[in-house]
């Protein structure tokens, strides 16, 4: 058992922020377990603060609570020192809300947001009192289950994870316990129960198939399994619509501020913009708007439930919303919500700039802007389709709007890029800080830099990533470029940026190099401060990985990929006229143009665009 | 019109911090619909004020925040929202009007009453030690911050303790008086970590400790 809440609270005087580990949320669930089919752990491999944050976390669990035969708890990573704890006092980890041990449910299943949370996700298993392995469990085990988007390119925890689940989970969670209490109910063997599960859309049992490694590369191949083999290609889950998809109105509000502490509204899913770097721009596949009505319904609902005063209008793009300036409008003046509204990402134009405006985001909190590339080379090649001038006259609006703090995001190692492209990001700050003390201001650009990582399922996964020492020398050569009042420069950790390139590419063998860091004690690896990089070496080391191979080879064209056997919709032949266009620095319309692009999605999946107020998204096209 | 509340920061919540506890309420009023007045200014904040601020780890029985409302709303009506707004472990005990002629909260408070409760030491080892506490001229402690280590001298703050009663096998709970200056004051916490010097041997973050009431002038 976990423990009791007395003794619980007589040691929680020894970690940082207890309230983490204490639950009593508003709005959480807390159902009798014992009298459910499934008792489900919804498990986050980071801590509270930022686990209660993600807005997919809480529509899954909002949607198992809607089921009168589930009961979803939630868990998320502990820190160090509770991790300590734990083990002084021999207690397990346990969920939030019923405080039992995470081994004494139905099912686990995990959030794969990313590579570098591997590390909590096995010893979030092991203080739970799971083994694990997959094969190392029985029939008293939990079953265990991943989604997210790693969870399409997931062979590193293949050995760990019983099913993944790929996709928009919202009916796909629903699929997956109704396939669990059927079992449970005829009390079926542990082995059929995976194969059932197998036969439910998006989901990938990897026990069922034999990874084979050849010249060409690595696959994964169904197992015959007396008779019974599992899908060679196991195809993402979508969700037709958005607009008919349930939204958790009525989240759980925690009682410590999380990273992002404001309500959340879903506009659209997926994006068009096509970005050849972005991983979620080519997973999260077709644009799928919501209705203002429904936006607009939503917001208030969650601010009133909540309290809140600020509500985020959220998707991967939110001013590319066919509504967003009416939305914005109705919810601050029209009919005024009294809260403030916000957006997570603008684009890099006037028109963001005048929407930041509408928001009346106050001209201290700055403003961002990601042109992602310095060079038009550069933003060509990344399919990052803005010009130079649109870039200053983003600057320009936003200075003449009150604004004097501007940060740039950008992207450096990014697949043929030269010093002179590096160079050029320095060029355009300084153009914008020319443009700022033109006008009277006093500006501060910020420039904040991170490494890039090619990522699977995109039109980079056949690039190589750039090493840590050549990453760190184009940081050099961009921060002497930079030097200056009014500018000012941040960057990520180069080999932070390595680590995350070997797993996000990574094939089954990584297992055992993950086992053995998780083993010599590497946890939070996302934390700069947390990660141990003489661990990793050694682990990668002891199990004879060469993480190299993983994250700096160009993969030739024909490389089958370890997660080829996942399909995200989007054809490889796709990909790769995207990669060779990149070369070519020739740039790809966003779909919702009026043009389809080929992708394959709409065809393959039976899927569409779906914009909202009637408006018409392309036609697919199958000649593309 | 300014408004007075008696609320509880329960066993449930104890481990909230000051602000968290703020959070908490501004969310909770806002739930209720209260109108609650704005401050002036380039960002304005709601006029709410949560005194006499416990850690975190410490339930409080009585604590006291106010809140300045537009017009004169109903009390009754304003306490029944608030009251079904509050998060679990929280809960609404009083709610008056204050006059604009009181003074500030923080002058008015004179001591707080917090109740100790420790495990695994005798009552008699607790009281020899507390004796020798309340013996000496000054105790000095270090406070740790992150930047900073401030010395203070706990005894004066120590207004007086009460008999340790046995609670149950292994468990004594006692009463702590400790005094408010001028917004200034001491936690129950350093005392106990304090009575190591007087041959106490307690882990002070095990002590579950409430405070009972304020105590005004």
């Amino acid at each position: 058992m976990g423990p009791s809440w007395d003794d619980l609270k007589r040691q929680l005087g020894k970690v940082e922020k207890p309230a983490r580990y204490v639950g009593g949320e508003l709005g959480a669930v807390r159902k009798d377990l014992a009298s459910v089919d499934v008792a489900f752990a919804l498990a986050f491999p980071d801590v509270y603060e930022v686990g209660v944050s993600h807005l997919g976390s809480l529509i899954i669990y909002s949607i198992l609570n809607s089921l009168d035969f589930v009961a979803c708890e939630r868990v998320y990573m502990p820190w160090t020192d509770m991790e300590q704890l734990l083990k002084d006092k021999g207690w397990p980890l346990f969920s939030i809300e019923s405080r039992v041990p995470l081994a004494s449910f139905d099912i686990v299943g995990f959030s794969l947001q990313y590579e570098l949370t591997y590390t909590n996700i096995l010893a979030m298993l092991d203080l739970g009192g799971i083994p694990l392995r997959a094969e190392d469990r029985g029939d008293s085990h939990p079953l265990v289950i991943a989604g997210g988007p790693c969870a399409m390119a997931p062979e590193p925890l293949a050995d760990f994870v019983d099913a993944f689940a790929l996709g928009d989970g919202e009916e796909l969670v629903v699929d997956i316990v109704r396939v669990y209490r059927d079992w449970k109910k005829e009390g079926a063997s542990r082995r059929e129960l995976l194969k059932r599960l197998a036969g439910v859309e998006g989901v990938y049992v990897p026990s069922l198939y034999e990874v084979v490694r050849d010249e060409t590369g690595t696959r994964a191949v169904p197992k015959d399994l007396d008779g019974f083999r599992a899908p060679p290609v196991v195809r993402r889950r979508v969700l037709k619509s958005l607009e008919d998809a349930p939204y958790p109105d009525k989240p759980f509000i925690p009682l410590i501020p999380p990273i992002h502490d404001r309500a959340m509204v879903e506009i659209f899913r997926g994006c068009g913009q096509g970005c050849r770097f972005c991983q979620a721009g080519m997973l999260y596949r077709p644009v799928r708007e919501r209705e203002p009505e429904t936006v607009d319904k939503l917001a208030r609902e969650v601010l009133k439930h909540s309290g809140y005063d600020e509500v985020s209008l959220v998707s991967l793009s939110s001013a590319d919303y066919g509504f967003i300036k009416e939305a914005v409008s109705r919810l601050l003046r029209e009919d005024p919500c009294g809260a403030r509204v916000s957006l997570p990402s603008l684009r890099v134009d006037s028109f963001s700039v005048g929407l930041a405006e509408m928001l009346g985001s106050s001209a201290t909190s700055g403003l961002t802007l990601a042109p992602e590339a310095g060079s038009q080379r550069m933003r060509d090649a990344i399919n990052k389709r803005v010009t130079e001038e649109e870039v200053l006259e983003a600057a320009e609006s936003a200075f003449s709007a009150g604004y004097s703090h501007i940060k740039l995001y950008f992207m450096i190692g990014l697949p043929g890029e030269a010093d002179e492209d590096v160079l050029d990001i320095a060029r355009l700050a300084s153009r914008i800080r020319e443009i700022g003390r033109k006008m009277g201001k006093r500006p501060t650009v910020v420039v904040s830099v991170s490494g890039f990582v090619p990522k699977p399922h995109t039109p980079f996964q056949w690039e190589p990533a750039v090493p840590p020492d050549e990453l760190k020398r184009r940081q050099r050569l961009l921060r002497n470029a930079l030097r200056g009042p009014g500018l000012e420069f941040r960057y990520h950790d180069a080999e932070l940026s390595a680590l995350e390139a070997v797993f996000a590419r990574g094939d089954r063998r990584l297992g055992a190099a993950l086992e053995a860091a998780f083993r010599k004690g590497c946890r939070f690896d996302a934390w700069p401060d947390q990660v141990r990089f003489e661990a990793w070496a050694e682990a990668f080391r002891e199990t004879g990985i060469d993480p190299a191979g993983y994250a700096y080879r160009e993969r030739p064209r024909d490389e089958v990929f370890p997660w080829d056997h996942l399909s995200s919709g989007v054809r490889k032949a796709f990909l790769w006229r995207e990669r060779e266009k990149s070369r070519e620095a020739l740039t790809t319309w966003d779909c919702r143009e009026g043009r389809c692009t080929g992708c394959g999605i709409c065809g393959d999946f039976g899927v569409a665009v779906r914009l909202a107020g009637g408006r018409k998204g392309p036609s697919f096209e199958a000649g593309r | 019109m300014r408004v007075r509340a008696v609320y509880e920061k329960g066993d449930r919540v104890r481990f909230l911090g000051h602000l968290d506890v703020g959070r908490c309420l501004k969310l909770a009023l806002r739930r209720a619909g209260w109108p609650i007045e704005m401050s002036q200014g380039f960002s304005p904040k709601p006029k709410i004020s949560v005194y006499a601020p416990l850690p975190v780890g410490v339930a409080g029985h009585r604590e006291y925040f106010d809140a300045v409302l537009s017009g004169r709303p109903d009390i009754g009506a304003l306490a029944r929202t608030l009251a079904s707004s509050l998060p679990e472990g929280f809960a609404l005990h009083e709610l008056y009007p204050v006059g604009d002629g009181e003074p500030p909260f923080e002058e008015t408070v004179k001591a707080s009453l917090y109740s100790v409760d420790m495990e695994g030491v005798e009552p008699e080892a607790i009281r020899r030690a507390l004796d020798a506490f309340l013996k000496a001229s000054q105790v000095l402690f270090d406070v740790v911050r992150p930047n900073e280590v401030k010395t203070v001298d706990l005894r004066p703050f120590v207004l007086g303790v009460g008999e340790p009663e046995e609670a149950g096998a292994d468990r004594v709970v006692l009463d702590m008086t400790i005094a408010h200056d001028k917004g200034r004051t001491v936690r129950p916490q350093w005392v106990i970590a304090s009575l190591a010097e007087f041959g106490l041997n307690a882990d002070p973050r095990e002590a579950i400790i409430d405070r009972r009431k304020i105590i005004f002038e």
